[in-house]
């Protein structure tokens, strides 16, 4: 049963997102047929990690017109190449781009799509997908009654494990065919984030304030934690302190802000309402740091400390140089 | 200029959510239901679009069972001025996104609209499909996370946020449909001439065999089970900052 797959790829300056090689290797369990697209500008084949994943092909569609994402046109691209070559699954990230994309490929194609799953097994020649719901209450294990089989994976949630075996990769490079004028949707203006760092939904590690947090001033402390332990690590908040104005709405971690899973959350002062957990429930390693003992985040904390998050995190933050440098 | 607000009724995030004994469903007896967060902030942006333009129509729609209607009730209290019901007491209650979305766009294509908005995602099942869904089978451009929105010169402009913090501006032809997100505006309360006014308006119903839908065959995807999330293993409190800091890098291995 080697089933044609198809995953669509993203990439940040021409290389492929760490967060989505996780879905290369899941991919893997299924079928040694594994193909991955990557539509944009100046991109790069990407031949050294996907020789590590069992990838056997990359499609690459460059051209400066594909430079921002645009649903219309990526569409029309990938539903050239899905009909070309007749593939069995296709699976992407729940990012942005995939959720702008993969329905409305499911819809051409009139076939099912899991979206956001975090998991995904073989039974007996089925695919099953197990994705969170209710906010993360509950999980479902979803089957797809169509052909091709469409799923998004949370971003980080699956992981990359390079293959014993180096393959070979081909390198596929397709001509942009469509019209790119007379668009009913086009991209205006794009205002690019000022950080370098990761976006929360692809961080690797989180540190997260909540009501403990008075001001924005003091906000600065979480992020000298985050600072200490690594220049990738960036930090998040709850509804509360975003409400509050002492964050920002671009770092809300929560069922109405962003659904993040990183190896490792720490989160300050924040006390673990259903909310809050719908968006970092998911993450590895979770760490809480609260004066109340009975706050409910200690309850799917992996570690938790009872204390002032003023008293904790410095201390912290000394702990963590002082190891850095041992 | 006609606009449409695709509505659904969820369980309220608060309440309790249990699995029925056979997993194959949730219990639902207790359930308190409310209107979708995200479609409160479509419904407003509809209302206000009406109340600085001339000669705006407002219709919410939505597909679901017979309690639905609540949902729609709440709708015309705000200030809707018509709603329609797809309703089915079983086919949309898994939340498949390709049954409800065609279901949908039947009703959509018929009524014409210019303007369609729809939060992002329902809050039960999660799956933020469909108003891409609908892009695709109406062949309509559509901006989904939607955190501002303009109707200038008969375009649309919305600004919605990506990855990395990067804003983006789109442009977009009617008609085509608008995805909403938190921070678009501030919904308002229904009030008591609203609630008056809503119990004199009639809710159009709209059954599945009226639009010549087979659930059967139009539905895409099937939870085969429902299961708790794994019983997290009892987590360790440290009394000390040297201890924390040393099982993170020994035990967890993450710093």
């Amino acid at each position: 049963m080697n089933k044609n797959i198809l995953i669509i790829g993203e990439h940040k300056n021409g290389k492929i997102k760490s967060s989505l090689l996780g879905i290369l290797t899941k991919a893997k369990e299924f079928s040694d047929n594994i193909s991955i697209v990557l539509l944009g500008n100046n991109l790069t084949d990407n031949k050294e990690i996907l020789k590590k994943s069992g990838v056997k092909r990359i499609y690459l569609y460059d051209d400066k017109n594909l430079e921002n994402p645009n649903p219309e046109i990526y569409n029309k691209l990938l539903l050239e190449l899905i009909n070309e070559m007749g593939f069995n699954y296709i699976f992407a990230l729940a990012s942005n781009l995939g959720k702008d994309l993969m329905p409305r490929i499911a819809a051409k194609l009139e076939t099912g799509l899991a979206s956001d799953c975090v998991d995904a097994k073989s039974k007996n020649e089925k695919l099953f997908f197990k994705r969170p719901i209710y906010a993360g209450k509950l999980f479902a294990a979803t089957g797809i009654n169509g052909e091709p089989i469409l799923a998004t994976f949370r971003p980080n949630i699956l992981e990359f494990k390079e293959q014993e075996k180096i393959s070979e990769v081909e390198v596929i490079n397709k001509k942009i065919t469509i019209d790119i004028e007379n668009l009913a949707c086009r991209l205006i203006e794009v205002k690019k984030g000022k950080s370098d760092k990761p976006d929360l939904v692809e961080a690797d590690t989180i540190i997260s304030g909540g009501r403990g947090v008075k001001n924005s001033e003091d906000f600065k402390l979480l992020e000298k934690l985050a600072e200490a332990i690594s220049p990738k690590a960036v930090t998040g908040a709850s509804r509360a302190i975003v409400d509050a104005g002492i964050a920002p709405h671009t770092i809300q971690v929560g069922q109405t802000g962003k659904t993040v899973a990183p190896k490792l959350y720490i989160a300050c002062g924040i006390s673990g309402a259903i909310q809050h957990l719908a968006g970092m429930k998911t993450s590895k390693i979770i760490v809480a740091i609260n004066k109340d003992p009975d706050a409910p985040i200690f309850e799917i904390a992996d570690y938790g400390i009872v204390g002032d998050l003023y008293e904790i995190v410095p201390q912290l933050i000394e702990e963590i140089k002082k190891l850095k440098t041992e | 200029m006609k606009i449409g607000i695709l509505v659904k009724q969820v369980p309220d995030t608060e309440t309790k959510i249990k699995i029925r004994p056979d997993s194959l469903g949730i219990e639902t007896t207790e359930i308190k239901y409310v209107i979708n967060p995200y479609d409160e902030y479509a419904i407003e942006e509809a209302l206000r679009l009406k109340e600085s333009t001339n000669e705006v129509q407002t219709v919410a729609i939505s597909a679901g069972p017979e309690r639905a209607a609540e949902a729609l009730k709440t709708a015309l209290a705000m200030g809707v001025d018509d709603v329609i019901h797809i309703i089915d007491n079983d086919a949309f209650v898994s939340g498949d996104g390709f049954l409800t979305a065609k279901a949908l766009s039947k009703v959509l294509e018929q009524e014409s609209f210019d303007i369609i908005f729809a939060g992002k995602q329902a809050m039960d099942y999660d799956n933020s499909q469909i108003p891409q869904l609908l892009a695709s089978l109406l062949n309509i451009p559509c901006i989904t996370n939607v955190s501002e929105f303009e109707f200038k010169e008969g375009k649309v402009i919305v600004e919605r946020e990506i990855e990395g913090g990067t804003k983006e501006k789109w442009e977009m032809t009617l008609p085509c449909i608008v995805g909403t997100t938190k921070g678009l505006n501030e919904p308002r309360y229904v009030t008591l001439p609203g609630i008056m006014n809503a119990k004199k308006k009639e809710i159009r119903k709209i059954t599945l065999t009226d639009l010549k839908i087979d659930p059967a065959q139009t539905t895409k995807t099937e939870i085969k089970k429902f299961s708790l999330p794994p019983e997290k293993q009892s987590g360790k409190i440290v009394e000390t900052v040297k201890e924390l800091t040393k099982l993170l890098k020994e035990e967890a291995r993450v710093i």
